[in-house]
């Protein structure tokens, strides 16, 4: 079920999604999804928002990800990475301070086999979670709930 | 082994049915990606979108099955119908309902099931989709969550899109069943699923 990032030139079938339910009390987190596998993304989507993880915004590709982050709070993400430097460049942004979120917004991260410049580069980059593909489902919605978790 | 009563909305049901299911079904890629998708991310060897006319189910698209289907009343659907949210069945040797069931007590050994009834938005059941392994099992929160989503997903496919149909599949659910006609799927050999009454 896995697949790679499509280039720049084949995002016209990104989406943003509605955001899901709303608790009453505190801020709900914003989430956002960036994974480009349509039955995957959808469905770690739909059971984010069942199980109340925040509000899930989705896309699939690094081009609306990169508008999401400049436009709106986002609170997590859940960024898959492809086999080029797109995904890196996209944390970098992030890191530096460039987009609406936090500079510290947590990341977790789906990934094919990582080497290990990659893996620190990841780390470096204050990656939380990490995921291998081909991943589960399950295995991304452990990781919605470790960026959704409350920081110490 | 319990016979399942039938649903109290029955005929609302087999109306509902074959209001979305129009002639001459055919395998469909969107309901493949589903019950593929489900087979990967539960590790299970038989997963099935199943539709239940008033005699007959039929496999709308399966991994781990061969056949179309087959009678409705040995099968653990009938029960997976009736229940509100989704049947799960850790160790079919231990649940009375199912442990003389002549598939738990031969070939194919079914051992655990896990079934989601598809449920239009006006309350009617058109099917199930399950996930049924050899091996006991259970599914935790999350794993029921995913089985929610994937079953929202396939009716959402049914409701949203009239399901296609094929003309002269099978003999037997031709000549009795009105929803039936499935053409076989190209899936990997499995349990007969005309014995196998899941």
């Amino acid at each position: 079920m896995d697949a790679q990032l499509p280039s720049s030139a084949e995002t016209a079938t990104a989406e943003a999604a509605d955001s899901g339910p709303r608790s009453t009390g505190a801020r709900s987190k914003v989430l956002l999804i960036v994974e480009p596998d349509y039955m995957l993304r959808r469905t770690v989507a739909l059971t984010a928002r069942s199980l109340d993880l925040g509000e899930i915004n989705e896309t699939s590709t690094y081009e609306d990800a990169q508008a999401i982050l400049s436009h709106r709070h986002i609170d997590g993400l859940l960024l898959a990475l492809g086999d080029g430097e797109q995904g890196f460049a996209l944390l970098e942004r992030i890191r530096g301070g460039a987009m609406k979120c936090a500079a510290d917004l947590p990341v977790a991260v789906v990934a094919h086999g990582l080497d290990l410049a990659r893996a620190t580069r990841l780390r470096d980059l204050g990656v939380v979670y990490i995921a291998v593909r081909p991943a589960k489902a399950r295995a991304l919605l452990e990781a919605m709930s470790a960026i959704a978790r409350p920081r110490a | 082994m319990q016979y399942a009563p039938e649903p109290s909305n029955e005929s609302l049901r087999i109306a509902a049915l074959r209001a979305i299911v129009v002639d001459d079904t055919l395998p469909e890629e969107r309901f493949d990606r589903i019950v593929q998708f489900a087979a990967v991310e539960f590790d299970a060897p038989i997963v099935a979108i199943t539709l239940v006319d008033a005699q007959y189910r039929e496999f709308k698209a399966h991994v781990g099955l061969d056949g179309y289907g087959g009678p409705r009343d040995l099968s653990f659907i009938s029960q997976a119908v009736l229940e509100p949210d989704m049947l799960v069945v850790v160790d079919a040797h231990f649940d009375a309902r199912f442990a003389d069931n002549p598939l738990v007590t031969g070939a194919p050994h079914l051992r655990s099931y896990a079934g989601a009834p598809l449920r239009t938005p006006a309350g009617e059941v058109l099917g199930v989709l399950c996930l049924i392994d050899t091996k006991p099992r259970g599914l935790d929160e999350f794993e029921r969550a995913i089985l929610r989503t994937l079953r929202d997903l396939t009716v959402n496919e049914l409701t949203h899109t009239p399901v296609v149909r094929a003309a002269g599949c099978s003999d037997v659910l031709a000549s009795t069943a009105k929803l039936s006609t499935l053409l076989p799927h190209q899936m990997p050999a499995g349990q007969d699923g005309a014995q196998a009454g899941v």
